[in-house]
């Protein structure tokens, strides 16, 4: 083992980071196995020498000081300025710009437009159609299912030998080639904790992208939106924590060993000093990740009609005017009239010429 | 100018045409070529510094890392993390410091947070 002392490879940070959430591909969406050995088309940057990409280690784009790793998502950007690593050696170099810059695209015609895009859309949006392209990620989860059984069983597999349902976990559902959803985003999320409180008639977003359209930092930027059904405090209104893992043999309140919600809820939110009233139910909840890994080939980057069409993919961008998509019918109206009626206009104008040019004639 | 669009309009069925022959252009254009800015700068990038460059020490010849069979049989990952911090003594104490080790965000001051997976946040996964 100390033979092989050196810079941290694809394997050393996947053996958690591509297991999140309980198994392979479950958690991230752009983050699985898949990354460890993997052709250019699934990732330009990790894709291996062979197949055309680059053969990056996560700590090419993760770089670190003192062993921080850039890159962690919280309240504070993964890195604060887009800028260039031509213009600032030494900072985080986690951002496409530290590498690509601001005007990625080849200067004059069209490419010119795609470079005014970057100050609003992220690299990510067009350069990553779909996440999840070599193997499903788990899309839902209802908990509210866990603890009995179905159709007798205590696990049940689909065709691809993925889970559907744990008596320990509940009901899942798994997607691949999954289209992502698109918010503006500052490079921070908002987190829920268990201290805030919600309106369980709706959905309840416990992270969602910062950002709006005016802010020169944010960006609209591809997520997964991972939806599930959790236990909450139903006189509280706020979310619990369950002790799921049991500590032991003799342990009593974890529910992957006894299959007691109240019994759980109780000792994870005595142990996390939290308040439970004591009565739980089950709430909707999205849970978003953004979407950076997998940067597909620039062939298969988006054409402009994925977002510029009525059937856009920029279904929650909904305070910008996105032409191809929006329309203010009075304009449009008033144009086609102008437009029509210039067209009437210059055939009227044609005939009085071709009928003075033949009395000219005439004369 | 464009002319806008409209559902009740008879020509407005021309206007994707219009938007496919101005989206056709850059694809065929840009495809080829190398020499877009953004990929120049990454490519110097990527090929300017080879990381293997900056490396200086084989640690495979260190003393500290020789372990014999016997040690080998009772060898824990822990005593190996003891060799490595033997030398770098930095390592562990910032290691500490950081969100693999806390589990929590840090505040403006950078201490730990009540935020983070070892605090009070949730998930639904």
């Amino acid at each position: 083992m100390a033979q092989s002392v050196g810079r941290p490879q694809r394997e050393n940070c996947g053996t958690c980071h591509f297991y999140g959430g309980g198994g392979d591909a479950v958690k991230h969406g752009d983050l699985d196995s898949s990354l460890i050995k993997v052709d250019k088309n699934l990732d330009v940057h990790m894709g291996s020498k062979e197949s055309g990409g680059q053969d990056f280690t996560c700590v090419r784009c993760h770089t670190t000081t003192a062993h921080h790793i850039a890159g962690r998502i919280y309240e504070k950007p993964a890195s604060i300025d887009r800028k260039s690593l031509l213009q600032n050696d030494l900072g985080d170099k986690i951002m496409c710009e530290s590498c690509h810059g601001a005007q990625p695209h080849k200067a004059g015609g069209m490419s010119a437009k795609l470079n005014d895009h970057t100050d609003k859309v992220s690299c990510q949006a067009c350069h990553i159609p779909e996440f999840s392209r070599n193997q499903p990620t788990k899309m839902s989860w209802d908990w509210s299912k866990a603890g009995s059984l179905m159709d007798g069983k205590t696990e049940v597999k689909n065709a691809d030998g993925q889970a559907i349902f744990m008596k320990e976990k509940g009901l899942f559902t798994w997607e691949k080639n999954v289209v992502p959803e698109y918010f503006w985003y500052n490079g921070t999320l908002a987190h829920m904790t268990t201290e805030d409180t919600f309106d369980p008639t709706e959905e309840v977003w416990l992270n969602r992208p910062k950002g709006n359209k005016d802010d020169p930092n944010s960006r609209i930027m591809p997520f997964k939106v991972h939806r599930a059904i959790s236990p909450y405090d139903k006189v509280n209104k706020t979310m619990v924590i369950p002790h799921l893992f049991p500590y032991g043999k003799d342990d009593k309140t974890a529910y992957w060993k006894n299959f007691d919600w109240s019994a759980a809820i109780v000792d994870g939110m005595n142990y996390a000093g939290q308040k439970y009233s004591g009565e739980f139910g089950f709430v909707k909840t999205n849970y978003v990740f953004p979407t950076t890994h997998m940067v597909a080939p620039r062939e298969q980057a988006l054409s402009c009609s994925e977002c510029h069409s009525k059937d856009s993919r920029l279904k929650n961008i909904t305070d910008i005017y996105l032409p191809g998509r929006d329309s203010f019918k009075l304009v449009d109206t008033i144009g086609w009239f102008a437009a029509g009626g210039a067209l009437i206009v210059i055939f009227l104008h044609g005939i009085i010429r071709f009928i003075s040019s033949r009395k000219r004639k005439e004369d | 100018m464009q002319m806008p669009r409209s559902r009740c309009q008879p020509f407005h069925s021309l206007l994707p045409v219009t938007l496919l022959l101005l989206a056709a252009r850059p694809v065929s254009a840009s495809i080829p070529q190398d020499d877009a800015p953004g990929r120049q700068m990454a490519i110097q990038a990527t090929q300017a510094k080879p990381l293997t460059h900056t490396i200086t020490a084989d640690h495979s010849t260190f003393s500290q890392l020789q372990f014999t069979l016997e040690q080998q049989k009772t060898l824990k990952p822990e005593d190996v993390t003891k060799a490595c911090l033997s030398c770098h003594n930095q390592a562990a104490l910032q290691f500490h410091q950081t969100i693999h080790w806390t589990w929590r965000d840090k505040d403006d001051a950078g201490n730990p947070a009540k935020f983070g997976k070892g605090g009070i946040s949730v998930n639904n996964f």
